[in-house]
């Protein structure tokens, strides 16, 4: 079942969101999601336009925001912004041309 | 947003949006497709959030501030209106952690008094709006 971070770990939600609001991108523009289909595992999915970042993490590092956890979502944060700026970049550079 | 018809139709397109999916929600939860309501839900929150919510901190931090540097015996007027908007904060959060606690039913009900309140609100604020305006101190 694939179902939204926010209701399933809403510890992890919270700190991604936090996050990606410090660096001004909000809730709406990406989708988190959380995937339990494999083993005892549970993948977090967070898609942004055509981009997808997958980690799989245990329940318990989720529930308590583990370093693992908080380090992928710091990274995820990271390349969105990067992502946003890159397509930002190439749309002006278009328009100049 | 400082003129009464184009602050009405913010409130409206907003609530409009949010109404589509409270009602998409409901249809949900009645055949208890639970995977897809815990996704319109989202949606419906991200819209209070980034709509509703954000539109009100505008509002008290830039056209309620306006309003009172136009008259300081608005003051009551912006007072209530904050109250308001203090309520829909409070309905969000209270509608998140009913769905963290899978409390689905409570969610439901949340979101419809969430929109009820915002609807009043709106109509109050947009009548404050129009005296206001009526006054000198915005525009119509």
């Amino acid at each position: 079942m694939t179902g939204p971070l926010r209701w399933i770990y809403s510890n992890s939600y919270k700190h991604l969101k936090e996050l990606a609001e410090a660096v001004g991108v909000h809730s709406y523009e990406y989708q988190a999601l959380i995937d339990m289909d494999i083993s005892s595992d549970r993948m977090v999915i967070i898609q942004q336009n055509t981009q997808a970042w997958e980690e799989a993490f245990t329940d318990e590092e989720l529930t308590m925001v583990g370093e693992r956890v908080s380090t992928f979502l710091s990274e995820v944060v990271h390349d969105m912004v990067e992502a946003v700026t890159s397509e930002y970049l190439t749309s002006m550079s278009q328009r100049e041309i | 947003m400082r003129t009464v018809k184009s602050h009405q139709a913010i409130h409206e397109t907003a609530w409009n949006e949010a109404d589509e999916v409270l009602r998409l929600a409901k249809t949900l939860r009645a055949s208890s497709d639970d995977v897809r309501f815990l996704q319109v839900v989202e949606v419906f929150l991200e819209i209070v959030e980034a709509r509703i919510l954000a539109h009100a901190a505008e509002e008290e931090h830039g056209l309620y501030r306006e309003w009172l540097r136009a008259n300081g015996q608005n003051q009551p007027l912006i007072d209530s209106l904050v109250v308001e908007h203090e309520a829909l904060r409070g309905l969000a959060q209270a509608m998140e952690q009913a769905m963290v606690r899978q409390q689905y039913e409570t969610v439901v009900s949340t979101m419809s008094e969430l929109l009820q309140v915002s609807a009043a609100h709106s109509q109050h604020e947009e009548k404050i709006l129009g005296t206001i305006a009526l006054a000198g101190e915005a525009s119509l």
